[in-house]
């Protein structure tokens, strides 16, 4: 019992720290492209993998979706779901980054600004960094409840309450044998 | 890295994550989570995103 106890709360603890790194990371690699959509649209052509006419809108849209997630991580808030977003979106960037890999390119990933043509990428680097990334958006997506979210504020107020019932069941049960 | 050899391995592991996807889905009605609609209609997004991911790339790495 004791045990079990421990383990739900060192998960959602555990959960709450991978909510406020990853969406930091988001945070901060939204910020930093946001300002700059033609160099960002430059490092999106530079993979060769979407079509030429799509760049503009997608180097646009990259850096408001990694803001609005990684505000919403950080908040706790639709957790679960900005999770599974941020997963499919570590693994584009994974199948992106190995791909041009694969290829022969050379160009930098672009992650945080930046990105184009690149003398000396760091594909295996970028890969290993992108795959913690990914295991921590999954972490959150299996692990159902994190510590401080918005969402046991809002959306589960039926849920605490019956908690909180079936507790005070027991006590009263417990106080009257 | 070897083209084909990159295409095989997007393939098999997209295909593992898809399949690890319906025991997750399953998982998560047989615990009354979120309604079976929900949860299927989520899947078919997720799946389709990750489909078209996977010809896309394989498109390109193989032309």
């Amino acid at each position: 019992m004791r045990t079990s106890f421990l383990n739900e709360h060192s998960l959602g603890w555990l959960g709450l720290a991978g909510r406020l790194y990853l969406g930091f990371v988001f945070l901060t690699a939204g910020i930093a492209k946001l300002p700059e959509p033609t160099i960002t649209e430059q490092a999106v052509r530079s993979y060769q993998l979407l079509p030429w006419q799509i760049a503009p809108a997608y180097a646009l849209a990259l850096p408001i979706a990694e803001i609005v997630l990684g505000g919403l991580l950080i908040l706790g808030l639709f957790t679960r779901s900005a999770a599974t977003a941020t997963a499919l979106g570590m693994a584009s960037f994974i199948v992106g980054i190995t791909s041009a890999w694969a290829r022969g390119l050379n160009i930098d990933c672009g992650c945080f600004g930046g990105g184009g043509a690149s003398a000396d990428p760091s594909y295996l680097a970028d890969t290993i960094r992108d795959l913690g990334w990914l295991a921590i958006a999954v972490y959150l997506i299996v692990v159902r409840r994190t510590k401080l979210a918005l969402d046991d504020l809002l959306f589960r107020r039926d849920a605490a309450l019956d908690d909180y019932s079936e507790s005070s069941k027991k006590t009263e049960l417990g106080s009257s044998t | 890295m070897n083209e084909v050899g990159y295409v095989i391995g997007l393939v098999a592991v997209s295909a593992a994550v898809l399949a690890l996807g319906v025991w997750f889905v399953r998982r998560e009605i047989r615990d009354e989570v979120s309604p079976a609609l929900v949860l299927w209609t989520g899947y078919a997004v997720v799946a389709a995103f990750v489909v078209f991911g996977v010809v896309r790339t394989s498109w390109v790495v193989l032309s």
